[in-house]
């Protein structure tokens, strides 16, 4: 399968900041792409370099095997967005607005209004002025308005913010119903994993401008740490009799009185033992793998193993 | 470039800027109207007397137009059309278009010109036909002619001076500067031509689309050197500055 995306040391400075640095992304088509960052990681100006909006201080941009640049804006006819904000004009109606992007989209068909807003499921709101929706609403229409144009390639940046849960259910819903029976590929930011975790095939941590890894979601799976989850009640105590007493060392205090202890996962009853013989409570050990969040807070350094 | 132009003109549909044009091109015909209608000018009885009398009118009404009127809402015009994107965090969308941006900017721009053309028809209609009603005869077809070829002359040197409020909307992306430039324009052009248009006042820029009103119809000397050298440089610049700003500015 080709790539829809590819950045060649993709960087990006304003002023004496460094907001992206030598970014190398590789996005296949078909591709659900979690592109997973804290707050000012530099996902949206990511994003905004691939759409044109900013310019890059250097790298390139490769987008369906082609080189973006102002001559093949083209391009960009094939991908529908979603940027930060849904903004709309407030004092039009939903379909007013659509009918604007139809017609710089360069679309016949006037049909495909009606089509895109019954895929976000918003088809009773056409004539409502945008002014009177909610955020919620807003992020609906931002998606019909991506997906009015039959893109091949969508990017939405933090499609769920101002979604309640089951608005996010729904747009998961739909962003894995749009890949599965259209084939579109997606890239979709976000800095709340478990939404990613639930959708993406592949995923790319960014972390102070720098893509730290890249890695299809199930060998992320297969490489996950599996470790023995341990809820007592004195950390400190715990801590020292897995070290003084079992001579264990691979292991992180995760939150207050809960452990996680990466080696000798064959013991765990041994362990058990030892930590209840020491008058310690044990309230929970269960052995279990690390999630999206724990590899993501390991890697962007998050957290501190006791390993080093 | 024609679906660029009719989303500009979706985007000002139910908006508040086609009231304002409205306004500003009836607001200087209408008070003198009104307070003609109060003063009751019965003295004026020939019909020769009532034609000149309306003649002066006329002129009156187009030049207060475009020293106190025009500048600011110009400058209010251009600017709600290249900010509004920003306002309402539609750039992120505008701009991600295949279009380029330069065929947005000439989109922009050309609804800027259209929407002062709409303001000087309006303008020049509503004088007339509220002179109309009041005298009840209206100038010679040879002064009518003469209006409107200034009011032409008028609305083009207009268009030379849009990139300047265009250039301060698009670095500023709000209106509220460019209205302040149009509010200190008209401040500098009201000194400047108050005592007509002297040479001094035709080296400035902000003078040139007031000049065909004291030229024409008034009789006052131009220096077309000064006044056509004044109007290329300065839309030749400004016009410069604007594509380049637009061109290599971040959307952010």
């Amino acid at each position: 399968m080709g790539y829809i995306l590819k950045t060649y040391n993709l960087t990006k400075n304003f002023k004496s900041f460094l907001a992206v640095k030598d970014l190398n992304m590789n996005i296949k088509q078909g591709d659900i792409y979690g592109f997973l960052g804290e707050n000012g990681a530099g996902k949206t100006t990511t994003i905004r370099m691939i759409m044109g909006l900013i310019k890059a201080t250097s790298g390139e941009i490769e987008l369906f095997s082609e080189k973006a640049s102002k001559q093949n804006r083209n391009l960009l006819q094939r991908i529908g967005s979603m940027i930060e904000y849904p903004g709309f004009y407030p004092n039009l109606t939903a379909g007013e607005n659509l009918e604007i992007h139809r017609r710089m989209m360069g679309m016949q068909d006037k049909n495909c209004i009606m089509e895109s807003l019954k895929i976000a499921g918003i088809q009773d709101v056409k004539n409502k002025k945008v002014k009177e929706f909610s955020l919620g609403m807003k992020q609906r229409l931002g998606i019909a308005r991506a997906i009015l144009h039959h893109p091949e390639f969508l990017i939405l940046d933090e499609p769920t913010n101002g979604l309640d849960p089951s608005g996010i259910k729904e747009i998961r819903e739909l962003i894995l119903d749009l890949c599965h029976t259209q084939g579109i590929t997606f890239l979709i930011s976000s800095h709340i994993l478990s939404e990613i975790q639930q959708m993406a095939t592949k995923i790319g941590i960014i972390h102070e401008g720098k893509l730290l890894e890249e890695i299809e979601y199930d060998e992320l799976q297969k490489r996950n740490r599996h470790y023995i989850n341990i809820k007592v009640n004195d950390d400190k105590k715990a801590s020292f009799i897995l070290e003084q007493k079992l001579n264990i060392s691979d292991y992180v205090i995760w939150e207050k009185n809960n452990l996680r202890v990466y080696e000798n996962l064959e013991k765990a009853s041994e362990i058990n033992k030892i930590l209840v013989s020491n008058d310690l409570r044990i309230d929970e050990l269960c052995v279990k793998a690390d999630s999206l969040e724990d590899y993501f807070l390991r890697l962007t350094g998050n957290v501190k193993s006791v390993k080093s | 470039m024609f679906n660029i132009i009719y989303s500009e003109f979706v985007k000002l549909k139910k908006s508040y800027i086609l009231i304002v044009a409205l306004f500003s091109g009836c607001v200087i015909s209408g008070t003198i109207f009104i307070t003609d209608m109060l003063r009751q000018r019965n003295e004026l009885v020939s019909l020769t007397e009532r034609v000149s009398f309306l003649e002066g009118r006329i002129v009156d009404i187009d030049r207060m137009s475009a020293l106190f009127i025009y500048n600011i809402i110009f400058s209010l015009i251009a600017a709600y059309i290249f900010s509004r994107e920003h306002t309402d965090k539609t750039a992120n969308t505008l701009y991600a278009y295949s279009a380029g941006r330069m065929k947005i900017f000439f989109g922009k721009f050309i609804t800027t010109c259209a929407l002062i053309v709409f303001v000087y028809l309006i303008q020049v209609l509503t004088t007339y036909l509220s002179l109309y009603i009041e005298w009840g005869v209206l100038p010679s077809a040879k002064f009518i002619s003469a209006d409107i070829k200034v009011n032409i002359c008028s609305i083009l040197l207009q268009f030379l001076l849009m990139p300047i409020p265009i250039l301060i909307a698009n670095i500023t992306r709000n209106i509220i500067v460019p209205i302040v430039y149009g509010l200190l324009g008209d401040v500098m052009v009201g000194l400047l031509l108050g005592a007509g248009a002297n040479i001094y006042s035709q080296f400035c820029p902000l003078t040139l689309p007031i000049l065909p009103f004291y030229h024409y119809h008034k009789g006052d000397p131009i220096d077309i050197v000064i006044v056509s050298g004044s109007a290329i440089i300065t839309f030749s610049v400004f016009m410069l500055l604007c594509m380049y700003h637009y061109s290599k500015v971040d959307i952010d």
